[in-house]
């Protein structure tokens, strides 16, 4: 098993999200992480999805997606050519002055940033791609996690490779 | 112009050459049925007894005409009865367009009265569906929805159209079937993978000259024929494409009548209850042509073992379905009637000869032995329909046992001539697949064979058959059990009958009478003949009730998951 990146270039409109995910779940394809956003074309968005599976199933998936009247484009990006990014957002109680502070330290060399203290906890943006906010999150467990939100993967492919 | 919105559907319907809806009307769908009352001279309207019927009888229309069908009903348990049929026409590749119309806009997702989501139940299995709430989406939703279901793989697509969408009024320009795809291949709509199918989609660099080289190689190649030839129209090329190539051929059950089974090239059904001449064929083979076929589990019984010792060429209209069920060598993926004339062109220098491996495949012997029956013959009745009808009736089956013998023992010499739902297999779709293959067909007798579980299911639709005198000979093989799930419990549950037995009400013969259609009760072969004829010539719908052996069989039979020669009956 192995994680593919899809980049899946589809129109904005209602309905599509649910068009994707309803084939995906149909087929039984394994889905790790699913992201959309518009385009710099209101109509169009771009999707991110992982895909843990072999090349066999990565091929099925492709076919099968490009049957969906709203896609437009898919590519598999292949990992030396892309970057992926996430964003994590995670809150973890303190229970003194000393704890937060290592917190913050800890986030600093994970290049993240403290984006809300209270008395009783304090909450870290940090971007990067999936494997870097995972290590963040097991060095900031034993602190005591209270919420996790993830964005899920995007990713791009690098500045010659040019999608679409 | 501006016009109501119930007149854009009627006036696109007709640009797209509709004139045949099938349908059920309701509470929200009563704005588009009041504006067909002023098109009843443009537009016939058949009523069925059931949505589920409905949506049989244009799939049957679409695939015994090769038009697309249209049906219309209402939301909530309307358009949900229609699910059936969607799938069925889904997984046959069958294109038509279901038109049902929801709840008001602004009731959506308030659980109004009979509001269901089609669009989101009907997505896994349509081509697309469309959910229409603003008047401008819907002339161009209608047209794309047409156009949709029969490029590429053909298929079925769904409309939902709310309420007040249908009373709105909207600007009009009318359009014709042919403006509107020249229009389309203008924008970049036409370069989605969804729309290749709608220009001619250009081959792989080389692609034809790799299919010939392995051509070249093979000295035992064996086609598969599969429902694709019969979508694409590609009858004749296939028959050059044999002929020349000197090939034994063989065909799936959806393929039956791509071509003639006269022929002295054509081996019979391929698969679980295919002959012996094929299965050994494709067995031993060393090349497989596959051609519009998806190699299904019906087909191949098991995906592993099959054509282990060939190598296997693939075309098909559908990208998704090359390397999905068994691992090619070689892929083409275009429209079959380009791909196999473009394919007989380059062939016509070269001569082929494969002599000696024609003459092993007609050496693999059918070892079918018919038992006398106590009651009738499935093979002697339907050999007699089809001399009687000159072999040229659509028959069209439920499913189960009656359904193979009538993939079996009927000769289909053209295509759209076996009406039968293969994919999804679907008990009660003969009857609605009949009705519409005699709408569509008027001039050719059609035969509606199926069996007593089947037909129980929807034998509502005599109804429709009564009211309209359509007619069809429907022939209940009745043995009193769910016939195929009890050979397979025979076979492989060790004779427990569990839930098949079926000697239940009602009286077929009455039903019929009830519904005022001549009723014949068979018991004997001579019977069969004379109530079989006088039927036909009556011109007017009619059902024979036939006794059938509760333990007949279908032979041969392959045990799903085997080896496709390993047959368990013979």
């Amino acid at each position: 098993m192995a994680k593919y990146t899809l980049s899946v270039y589809m129109d904005n409109c209602p309905g599509v999200l649910f068009k994707i995910t309803n084939m995906l779940n149909r087929r039984g394809f394994n889905i790790e992480s699913l992201a959309a956003g518009i385009t710099d074309d209101p109509s169009k968005s771009r999707m991110t999805v992982i895909v843990s599976s072999d090349k066999f199933q990565v091929d099925q998936v492709v076919k099968q997606m490009n049957k969906i009247v709203h896609v437009l484009d898919i590519t598999v990006l292949e990992r030396e050519k892309m970057f992926q990014r996430e964003l994590l957002l995670v809150k973890v109680g303190i229970k003194d002055f000393a704890t937060r502070n290592e917190i913050i330290e800890l986030a600093e060399v994970f290049r993240g940033r403290v984006v809300d203290v209270s008395n009783t906890s304090i909450t870290i943006e940090s971007t990067g791609d999936e494997e870097k906010n995972n290590a963040l999150i097991q060095l900031l467990k034993p602190y005591g996690i209270e919420t996790i939100a993830r964005t899920g993967v995007i990713a791009l492919e690098r500045g010659k490779y040019n999608q679409n | 112009m501006k016009i109501k919105g119930t007149k854009i559907i009627l006036e696109c319907l007709l640009e797209q050459g509709v004139d045949t809806v099938f349908g059920y009307p309701g509470g929200t769908i009563l704005n588009l049925y009041d504006e067909l009352y002023d098109y009843k001279d443009k537009i016939t309207h058949i009523l069925t007894a059931h949505e589920q019927g409905a949506s049989h009888a244009a799939d049957g229309y679409a695939r015994s005409t090769g038009k697309v069908g249209v049906c219309f009903a209402t939301s909530g348990p309307g358009a949900t009865n229609l699910t059936t049929g969607i799938a069925t026409a889904y997984m046959d590749s069958s294109p038509v367009v279901f038109i049902t119309c929801n709840v008001v806009d602004p009731c959506i997702g308030t659980d109004a009265f009979q509001e269901v989501n089609i669009t989101g139940i009907s997505a896994p299995i349509t081509k697309n569906s469309y959910f229409i709430n603003h008047i401008d989406d819907l002339a161009p939703s209608i047209r794309e929805a047409f156009t949709l279901a029969k490029s590429g793989r053909p298929g079925p697509v769904l409309l939902d159209v709310t309420k007040d969408v249908t009373a709105a009024m909207g600007e009009f320009t009318p359009m014709t079937k042919e403006e509107y795809i020249e229009e389309l291949i203008k924008t970049d709509k036409v370069n989605r993978p969804v729309f290749r199918g709608i220009k001619h989609a250009e081959l792989q660099d080389g692609i034809i000259d790799t299919v010939l080289e392995l051509l070249e190689e093979s000295q035992k190649p064996f086609v598969i024929a599969g429902g694709g030839i019969i979508k694409a129209g590609a009858e004749k090329e296939l028959k050059e494409f044999v002929e020349k190539y000197d090939t034994p051929v063989c065909s799936t059950l959806m393929g039956l009548g791509g071509i003639d089974a006269h022929h002295p090239l054509f081996t019979g059904m391929i698969g679980m209850h295919g002959t012996q001449t094929s299965n050994q064929a494709v067995t031993n083979c060393d090349l497989i042509i596959g051609l519009g076929t998806r190699f299904n589990d019906r087909i191949t019984c098991s995906s592993s073992v099959f054509g282990e010792k060939a190598k296997i060429i693939h075309v098909d209209i559908d990208e998704a379905e090359i390397d999905k069920n068994v691992q090619t060598d070689c892929s083409v993926v275009g429209d079959l009637k380009a791909v196999l004339t473009l394919l007989n062109q380059k062939m016509a220098e070269k001569s082929y000869c494969h002599e000696e491996w024609k003459k092993t495949v007609a050496a693999y012997q059918e070892k079918t032995v018919y038992n006398e029956s106590k009651y009738l013959n499935p093979k002697e009745m339907i050999e007699f329909v089809e001399k009687e009808t000159n072999g040229e009736a659509i028959i069209a089956t439920d499913v189960g046992q009656h359904q193979m013998w009538a993939a079996q023992y009927y000769t289909y010499k053209r295509p759209k001539q076996s009406i039968t739902s293969g994919g999804f297999g679907t008990m009660g779709f003969g009857l609605g697949a009949a009705i519409g293959s005699k709408i569509g067909n008027p001039e050719v007798p059609v035969v509606h064979i199926t069996g007593d579980g089947s037909f129980r299911m929807n034998s509502n639709e005599l109804a429709t058959v009564s009211y309209y005198d359509i007619p069809i000979i429907t022939i209940v093989f009745n043995n009193t059990v769910l016939g195929m799930v009890r050979q397979w419990q025979h076979l492989m549950y060790q004779e427990r009958y569990s839930e098949t037995t079926l000697d239940r009400a009602p009286d077929f013969v009455k039903l019929a009478e009830a519904y005022d259609i001549k009723g014949y009760r068979v018991d004997t072969m001579e019977a069969f003949k004379i109530a079989f004829r006088e039927a036909l010539e009556s011109g007017k719908p009619a059902l024979l009730d036939c006794k059938i052996d509760k333990d007949e069989m279908v032979n041969p039979m392959v045990a799903p998951g085997s080896n496709l020669t390993n047959f368990i009956l013979d």
